[in-house]
């Protein structure tokens, strides 16, 4: 598989503009060297041929799977993401442009991203002599040849650049979604590459949930028929085959979209990658309700019974195939979209639906295919409800503007306009403008009197609509922290978050102002939470330990 | 079971109770004895299952009454018995509770402490529910078992099972001597560790010269082994990861690279960091009665011996003990190498060990250098070999006994 990029001078390493690959290996404190993907014995061959036992093709596969992440995310958005601890090096500054990628960091069945460390860290261990799969016992497994590895850790870096707050735990859902939308873009990405897509259609009689979704699709108003026959593993759901095999883990997502969904679940499961698994199982439900409205004529078309289970005619698994590629790529862009119109801090899986519908409302306002239909459907069949929602409808899903029309003023819209990243006195104009407007309008907003603190702001150029008319706009993240004590005579304050995500348009307007308002009741739901849980873990990421560190959330990866 | 010992014996019994410690030391006081505990636990993967029996042997030995409850350290190695037995420890009557200083409440360096502790050790188990058992994931589990804080017996402990905070003290090395502590008439006990600086106690690693095995490529008890190089030979830079240090952008020079590989210390590495550090904690008591010399050590390494051992206190204890309880079971790490040839020959060991969960504990070497000094004087508590004179067998226990006048 061959995986194409736009072009941008490299060094050796590979060190481009935003990623640095280093494979320095600190379990034996050595370095491997860095490939030169210029050289022109390697640029004839279009790159290394996969080798497992050459580690310059390992430093090539990272760096093109990771830029290849980078870019997907850049589309969506419309911007140039930047990573959470970006900066440019002043007179005596380091200088923090790159994520570094570590591809034999360790000797560990793992693999993590690590914000103070600006890297992503890949390990290698030996497959266990017991329970090997169909690995060797012994032979090196490198979690850096995993792609769906690589996209996930990748994600976790780049979610973290855009909302930095959803590391720290104020509920039982942020790491949760952390991974879950990791895991979602991963497994999308799967569905983006037409080849073995392909294979997998032949073999599921097009029926690409098959085996994986029957159970939870049976008897359903769509026609989606219930699979016959041993349930078989979807290959394209299988994430990171080799390694789940060496390692026997992964089940939780397996399961969760294996399973007839139970809103008991939403309840009780809080271990994160478990809880993610109830998102990424709605949001592949959902995609695989599309796909099946979208295709059912063409299955008429070609006259195949709804039990028909032998080979598909070329011409059809080719149209299927399209079909089910086109939608990966408008689920993937949907889903980081909507990252954009969650709110900074405090999220909750059921705000990430109100982000999905109200970005999938600009970008298509017919629907007929039903995607908010399906989305409402899924999480709702989870018993994933939003928060202050009064029904699962479209109407109130949406995110709505403030309740008074509110502009910003003028200088700031000038401002924002200019955003320009390697210029700091506009940068520190608009957080001056900014901060005064908020305190100025803090009711309206959502947010209360206290400290406010402008987290970032960027300015977005997208294409919406089958038109491709453009928006632009601008998003800030405003949070609010409130340190207390979460216990009379306790040593020691824990923050508490409250923030609001500002959708400006071109001309000023606040389109929506996406709150968490730092009222009593959040307060008391976050102490209770930060109170019920054992303190090592919560100090996992507010101590000195772990601060933003995903490795120990990790399960093998 | 009124007072099982003769008048005027000094007995310590020696609780055989898997991988872990529990010493009663009875102390002749006016007609009877006065007892007391250092130590009631077993390491989760290597107990006997024994606590309780253990507990209401206490109970029964000593008339329900214990002048003093000692807890070196938090381990459940040393203290999980006092939630097994917290029935009978309730039901008894205890005057005074001695912990380390790091178990006050109200100690802001110390709620420090636990804090970063907590925090790795969440994290060990969190990267440990995630990974494959291999013979790495299973030692490393072992640790953390042991470092779980058992709250059900430091809150008793820290209560005096509940009989109230007064009487409950906490130690450190060169607090001032405790003297006819509980009116044990005679007995003076000498506070030599846990240091009460910081630096001390994290120094967890003797220098080399003061170790038993020669130092692994991580300080894993010998039983993490790196799997071999991933790469050919030929793949490793000859260079050395020199382009790095040229490279305009500094990506990752030596200043990045020392902080990444300090941050990328293994599981197995964090792991024994933890344990080692709370070993430092432990309470080292020397009790003098007579002509004895009762030196407990708990686990402490060699951070506290350091503290301690050089100087006149370190002098005058090494040629006081007549019992040393040899510290850390037996480990590598635990006991400096030096103080071998200081400690007096006439000397009685006494070892709580067991080979499971860490096969490699005791250390042969630091085993045989010991029988050599003491002239195998060397008692095992799971009683493997022979007994020396003045030791007695029971059921779960060995008994030493010293005459006093």
């Amino acid at each position: 598989m061959t995986i194409r990029l736009p072009y941008e001078p490299l060094q050796r390493g590979p060190v481009g503009r935003r990623l640095a690959v280093v494979d320095y290996d600190a379990a034996r404190d050595c370095f491997y060297p860095p490939v030169d993907l210029d050289d022109p014995l390697i640029l004839q061959e279009n790159g290394l041929e996969p080798r497992d036992s050459d580690p310059r093709f390992h430093q090539q596969m990272v760096y093109a799977v990771a830029s290849q992440t980078l870019h997907t995310f850049d589309r969506a958005l419309g911007r140039e993401v930047r990573f959470r601890f970006q900066r440019s090096g002043g007179s005596n500054k380091r200088n923090q442009q790159h994520l570094r990628i570590f591809p034999h960091g360790m000797n560990e069945a793992n693999a993590f991203y690590s914000r103070d460390l600006r890297a992503l860290v890949f390990g290698y261990f030996s497959a266990e002599a017991e329970d090997a799969g169909p690995n060797i016992p012994g032979q090196p497994v490198f979690t850096c040849l995993s792609h769906d590895i690589i996209v996930h850790e990748m994600c976790h870096a780049i979610i973290d650049g855009m909302r930095g707050h959803f590391l720290e735990k104020t509920n039982r859902d942020s790491l949760a979604f952390h991974e879950a939308l990791s895991d979602v873009i991963a497994l999308l990405q799967h569905f983006t590459f037409p080849e073995p897509l392909l294979e997998t259609i032949q073999r599921t009689g097009g029926r690409l949930h098959r085996s994986t979704l029957a159970p939870e699709l049976s008897s359903d108003e769509d026609g989606v028929e219930t699979g016959s026959g041993a349930i078989e593993a979807n290959p394209l759901v299988d994430l990171a085959l080799q390694f789940g095999e060496s390692l026997g883990t992964r089940k939780a997502l397996r399961s969760a979209i294996g399973v007839r969904p139970n809103k008991g679940d939403f309840e009780v499961v809080t271990e994160p990658h478990d809880r993610g698994a109830i998102l990424v199982a709605a949001i592949f439900d959902a995609y695989f309700r599309v796909y099946t409205r979208r295709t059912r004529d063409l299955f008429r078309l070609a006259d195949v019974a709804a039990d028909y289970a032998g080979e598909l005619h070329p011409d059809l698994a080719n149209r299927l195939c399209s079909e089910a590629t086109a939608l990966a790529s408008q689920f993937v862009q949907l889903c980081i979209r909507a990252v954009e119109f969650c709110p900074p801090v405090d999220l909750e899986f059921g705000d990430y639906l109100r982000a999905l519908i109200t970005v999938h409302c600009k970008l298509d306002v017919d629907d007929r295919d039903g995607f908010r239909d399906a989305l409402i459907r899924a999480f709702g069949r989870r018993g994933i409800f939003p928060p202050d929602v009064r029904s699962m409808t479209e109407s109130s899903l949406r995110w709505t503007p403030p309740a008074v029309r509110l502009y910003a003023p003028q200088a700031l819209v000038d401002a924002l306009r200019e955003v320009d990243r390697e210029d700091g006195s506009n940068q520190k104009k608009i957080a001056v403008l900014m901060h005064q407007f908020c305190e100025q309008n803090h009711d309206a907003l959502g947010l209360t009197e206290g400290t406010i603190a402008v987290r970032s702001f960027h300015h977005a150029v997208r294409l919406l609509g089958a038109e491709l008319e453009q928006a632009q706009e601008f998003v800030c993240e405003i949070t609010q922290t409130k340190e207390v004590l979460p216990f009379p005579g306790s040593p020691e304050k824990i923050p508490l978050r409250g923030g609001t995500t500002l959708v400006v348009r071109n001309d000023g307007r606040i389109r929506y102002a996406i709150a968490k308002t730092l009222d009593a009741k959040r307060e008391r739901a976050q102490l209770d939470y930060a109170t019920g849980h054992e303190v090592g873990s919560a100090d996992l990421y507010r101590g000195r330990v772990g601060v933003g560190e995903l490795r120990a959330l990790h399960r093998g990866y | 079971m009124a007072n099982p010992f003769p008048d005027k014996i000094l007995n310590v019994r020696m609780y055989h109770v898997g991988f872990g410690d529990c010493f009663l030391l009875s102390f002749p006081s006016g007609n009877g004895h006065r007892h007391v505990l250092v130590d009631c636990g077993a390491h989760p993967k290597g107990t006997l299952g024994n606590l309780t029996e253990v507990a209401e042997n206490i109970r029964d030995v000593t008339g329900n009454h214990l002048t003093a409850v000692v807890a070196t350290h938090r381990h459940q190695d040393h203290i999980w018995g006092f939630e097994r037995g917290i029935k009978t420890f309730e039901t008894m009557t205890i005057d005074e509770v001695w912990l380390p200083w790091v178990e006050e409440l109200g100690n802001p360096e110390a709620r420090a402490m636990w804090r970063n502790h907590d925090g790795a050790r969440a994290m060990l188990e969190a990267r440990l529910k995630v990974a494959a058992a291999g013979p790495v994931q299973k030692a490393v589990a072992a640790v953390i078992a042991n470092l779980k804080p058992n709250q059900v017996a430091l809150d008793g402990l820290r209560s005096r099972f509940g009989r109230g905070i007064e009487g409950v003290r906490y130690l450190y090395g060169g607090y001032p001597d405790l003297v006819a502590p509980g009116g044990i008439d005679g007995l003076v006990v000498k506070v030599l560790g846990p240091p009460k600086t910081e630096a001390f106690l994290k120094r967890m690693r003797p220098p080399r010269a003061e170790r038993w095995a020669p130092a692994a490529s991580v300080d894993g008890n010998g039983i993490h082994d790196l799997m071999d190089s991933p790469f050919d030979e030929r793949w490793l830079d000859p260079d050395k990861g020199k382009y790095w240090e040229a490279e305009p952008s500094r990506v990752f020079d030596q200043v990045e690279r020392d902080l990444f590989k300090e941050r990328m210390a293994d599981s197995m590495d964090l792991a024994f960091a933890l344990e080692d550090a709370v070993n430092n904690s432990s309470l080292v008591l020397m009790f003098l009665i007579g002509k004895y010399g009762l030196l407990m050590t708990g686990d402490a390494q060699w951070g506290s011996w350091d503290s301690w051992m050089t100087g006149d206190i370190g002098e005058e204890t090494f040629k006081r003990v007549t019992l040393f309880k040899l510290g850390h079971h037996g480990s590598h790490n635990a006991t400096p190498r030096s103080i071998i040839n200081r400690l007096p020959e006439n000397l009685t060991v006494l070892v709580p060990t067991h080979n499971t969960p860490f096969p490699t504990i005791p250390e042969p070497d630091l085993m045989a250098a010991l029988a050599t000094r003491s002239k195998d004087r060397v008692v095992r508590s799971d009683n493997t070999g022979k007994l020396p004179s003045g030791c007695t067998s029971g059921d779960f226990w060995i008994d030493f006994q010293m005459e006093t006048d």
